[in-house]
């Protein structure tokens, strides 16, 4: 054996002696230019345009040790000949620290591009230890995208979340589970104070960068503590193409970036690392806003050499979701089952549940687990009644034989196939105080109540930076601007305890005084309510708010009010829907005064990005809108 | 952040060492072999609650590293199987104590893969795992322990069940 070990530290060390060394007059400088401006190169090195630097480039990444020319940052020959010279370095001490090491896509590239190792003098063989054990020995043979869907617990997480998933073929990670993730965000000191950390994260004052874990890090802490559904889209790519992206996003791993929640956020720079591999293209860099739905969207799109990228999408449903496809599953007496025991635990040991056949008590069980958990999401301490609850329906779980429950899966609407993120409206006006005119709506993201479906959350509403400008008598003005608007709602309660149809909404911005003004017309306000929705069949939706609101007092009605206000929607097709609302408000600091606005509208599909809307609208005044509303 | 965490990970373990986790220990079954939770210092979740703008920032830089940290504290015990297979049942506990009483599911899976074990033992190792976990989820101790408590006993649990089938 031992002698085993010196022929072949022998052979290592004769390897190195005949192919180490490094000769600028084997590479024609000519050439070496020309690939320094290849786009994959820059793409390698993440450039981006500057005018900042003479080259009017520069590298996006700040972190000095992700070059290995001092003006790498800006000089793409510059980086590319130390990287030629450093992938011909000698062996030192530690070989996971050598350029080919540090760097395994560059040397990937310029290889296929130099045909290094076919030279008289080919670079020397380096076992990058690290590399190889972090990609799991060359065994990743799929790279998926994971979409996490959006998270009302928290403003940045609204818009959904994206990860990049290596998928090992590996026996031993034959649950995906144990697959590498990759993961991108801002590094937020511990602490921060919310109002820091939106102008921070805004307007780039956080360092970001990417990180790795085992998957079943993120299925835990989005479907499990963050009850959020993910969806993975598995990418059509060859070995040779995996291999690339799994070696660049190694050179990325730990290096630091600038964070940009609005554009240049997680999913731009996963869709980046993407974006290496030949005839892929989904960000766009000029825009002001990138949202993870895009990526997906883009991805679902391209097609390369006649074969679409998205090779397959997976659901992997939060444990909310898994109990509603599990409620959903259950019988009318199966759910009567469900509810005494929720009353009373002791119901399990009654003659009637015990007659029940094995598979019928193995769903109820079931159903009745994922039940707690989803109650006990924030709260999993063992003196909660309800993990006390969970243990003991455990409990009678493992008294009865394995088996699994048998469900209607839920026939969940992936994210993808919703129309574009943004919407830009053009409207008339028919005013009967001001007159004829037309507006302008710019809404960046996301969903209102009529444009909501499954891949959003159904009838809600999720508004950030919306605003509407309007051009009556000619005058442009400045109508509405609702920096956030919120209607949280869930259709799909079961109404049993803690699971109840209750909703809140919440709104801040700036808007128009009623629509009977002309002058001076804009009120800054916030607005909460609280409130039930109740779904008497499938398609009609009605809810009713108790709320109140803090305003300037341009309006002479002021500073603050309570509103009672309540809605009905109703899907009259699958590309019709209406709604009805009302809301009253009374003013406190002018008792007798209340002010009712009432609102109908209707939206028709034409086609998935295209819509148009007719609004009638009474507010002082009365107003009729038609709307062409375009999605992007 | 790494020598930071390794700190974190020595007091953890002396704190762990003082506490009724080592009773627990001392009274184990014979055979059940050493405990990586008291052994490694793996006192933690990998789930803390954080603050909500930790939620958001998504960025765990160092996490996974607590076990290669952790096994160098005690060769013995700690080898990277032993401790990642630790810290598996520790954060997914919930899952893994459900599938164990449906006999089949994702996470038993990878937690057997990790540990090393043939596909074709799989079955009856669960089986083994289910009928002592049957046991101790029936005895009034289960009801008191933490959550710490509850994966280490599971622990315990599946590597006897895995003794002869697994290379953890």
């Amino acid at each position: 054996m031992f002698k085993f070990f010196l022929l072949i530290s022998l052979l290592f060390h004769l390897s190195i002696a005949w192919s180490s060394s490094y000769d600028e007059k084997d590479f024609n400088p000519e050439i070496l230019l020309q690939l320094s401006e290849n786009k994959t190169w820059k793409k390698l090195l993440h450039y981006t345009n500057s005018h900042s630097s003479s080259s009017n480039t520069k590298s996006t990444i700040t972190s000095q040790n992700f070059f290995l020319d001092p003006k790498g940052s800006t000089n793409s020959y510059a980086e590319l000949t130390a990287t030629l010279k450093g992938i011909y370095e000698p062996i030192d001490q530690s070989s996971d620290q050598h350029p080919q090491c540090l760097f395994p896509a560059r040397y990937l590239w310029l290889d296929k591009q130099l045909s290094l190792n076919s030279l008289s003098s080919p670079p020397p063989k380096i076992n990058c230890e690290a590399f190889n054990q972090w990609a799991l020995n060359g065994t990743t043979e799929s790279i998926s995208v994971i979409f996490a869907t959006g998270y009302l617990g928290n403003p940045a997480s609204y818009y959904g979340h994206t990860l990049l998933k290596m998928n090992s073929s590996n026996q031993n990670y034959s649950s995906n589970l144990l697959d590498i993730s990759i993961n991108y965000g801002a590094i937020v000191p511990e602490n921060e104070d919310p109002v820091s950390y939106v102008i921070k994260g805004i307007v780039g004052g956080y360092d970001a960068g990417f990180s790795h874990i085992k998957y079943h890090f993120h299925t835990h802490n989005y479907g499990e503590n963050e009850l959020r559904d993910l969806w993975e889209y598995k990418l059509n790519l060859t070995q040779e193409e995996v291999d690339f992206v799994l070696a660049h996003t190694w050179e990325v791993l730990g290096k630091k970036y600038t964070y940009y929640f609005m554009n240049k956020n997680c999913a731009y720079r996963m869709a980046e690392l993407l974006e290496i591999i030949d005839g892929v293209k989904i960000t766009s860099e000029e825009a002001p806003w990138f949202l993870p739905q895009t990526v997906i969207q883009r991805i679902s799109k391209i097609d390369r050499n006649s074969k679409p990228l998205l090779a397959d999408v997976i659901y992997h449903p939060s444990r909310q979701s898994r109990f509603y496809e599990k409620y959903q599953s259950l019988t009318s007496n199966q759910r009567e089952h469900v509810e005494k025991i929720i009353m009373d635990i002791d119901f399990l040991k009654t003659a009637k549940f015990s007659n029940e056949p094995i598979e019928s008590k193995h769903l109820i069980l079931d159903t009745l687990l994922d039940y707690y958990q989803y109650l006990s999401v924030g709260d999993q301490s063992e003196d909660s009644q309800y993990m006390k609850n969970y243990k003991l329906i455990l409990r009678h779980r493992f008294t009865l034989p394995p088996g699994l429950s048998k469900i209607d899966k839920l026939a969940a609407q992936a994210p993808h196939q919703g129309r574009s993120p943004s919407l830009l409206q053009l409207s008339t006006i028919d005013n009967n105080i001001l007159g004829s005119g037309l507006s302008l709506n710019i809404r960046p993201a996301y969903y209102d109540s009529l444009d909501s479906n499954d891949s959003h959350v159904k009838y809600a509403d999720l508004t950030m930076a919306s605003f509407e400008l309007a051009f009556i008598d000619d005058n442009l003005k400045l109508r509405n601007l609702d920096l956030i608007k919120i209607n949280s709602l869930n259709t799909k309660a079961t109404g049993l305890p803690e699971d109840d149809n209750s909703a809140w909404r919440l709104k801040v911005g700036v808007n128009t005084k009623n629509l009977a003004c002309k002058n001076n017309c804009l009120v800054a306000n916030i607005q909460a309510d609280k409130g039930y929705t109740f779904s008497p069949y499938k398609g009609l939706l009605l809810a009713g708010y108790l709320g109140g609101g803090l305003q300037d007092n341009r309006t002479d009605n002021g500073n603050s009010f309570a509103k009672a206000s309540g809605f009905a929607i109703l899907d009259i097709h699958k590309n019709i829907r209406s709604i009805l609302e009302f809301e009253q408000r009374h003013h406190f600091e002018n008792e007798n005064q209340t002010t009712d606005i009432f609102r109908f509208s209707t939206r028709y599909k034409i086609k998935q990005n295209l819509d148009i809307r007719a609004t009638y609208h009474k507010n002082n005044a009365e107003e009729v809108n038609i709307s062409l509303g375009f999605y992007w | 952040m790494n020598t930071m965490k390794f700190v974190k990970g020595c007091l953890l373990a002396g704190i762990l060492a003082s506490s009724p986790l080592v009773m627990a220990e001392e009274e184990k079954a014979a055979g059940s072999g050493p405990n990586p939770y008291v052994d490694c210092g793996i006192g933690g979740s990998l789930f803390p609650t954080t603050g909500w703008a930790a939620v958001t920032s998504n960025v765990i830089w160092d996490a996974g590293t607590t076990a290669l940290t952790s096994a160098t504290m005690s060769p013995e015990t700690c080898n990277a199987k032993s401790v990642e297979t630790a810290q598996f049942i520790l954060d997914n506990y919930n899952n893994l104590a459900e599938e164990t009483a449906q006999g089949q599911g994702n996470h038993l899976t990878a937690m057997l893969n990790i540990m090393g074990c043939n596909t074709a033992s799989h079955s009856s190792i669960i089986s083994d795992i289910r009928s002592d976990m049957t046991s101790r989820i029936n005895q009034q101790a289960y009801d008191k322990q933490d959550l710490i408590g509850k994966a280490s006993g599971f622990y315990q649990t599946v590597t006897t069940a895995a003794t002869n089938s697994c290379s953890a």
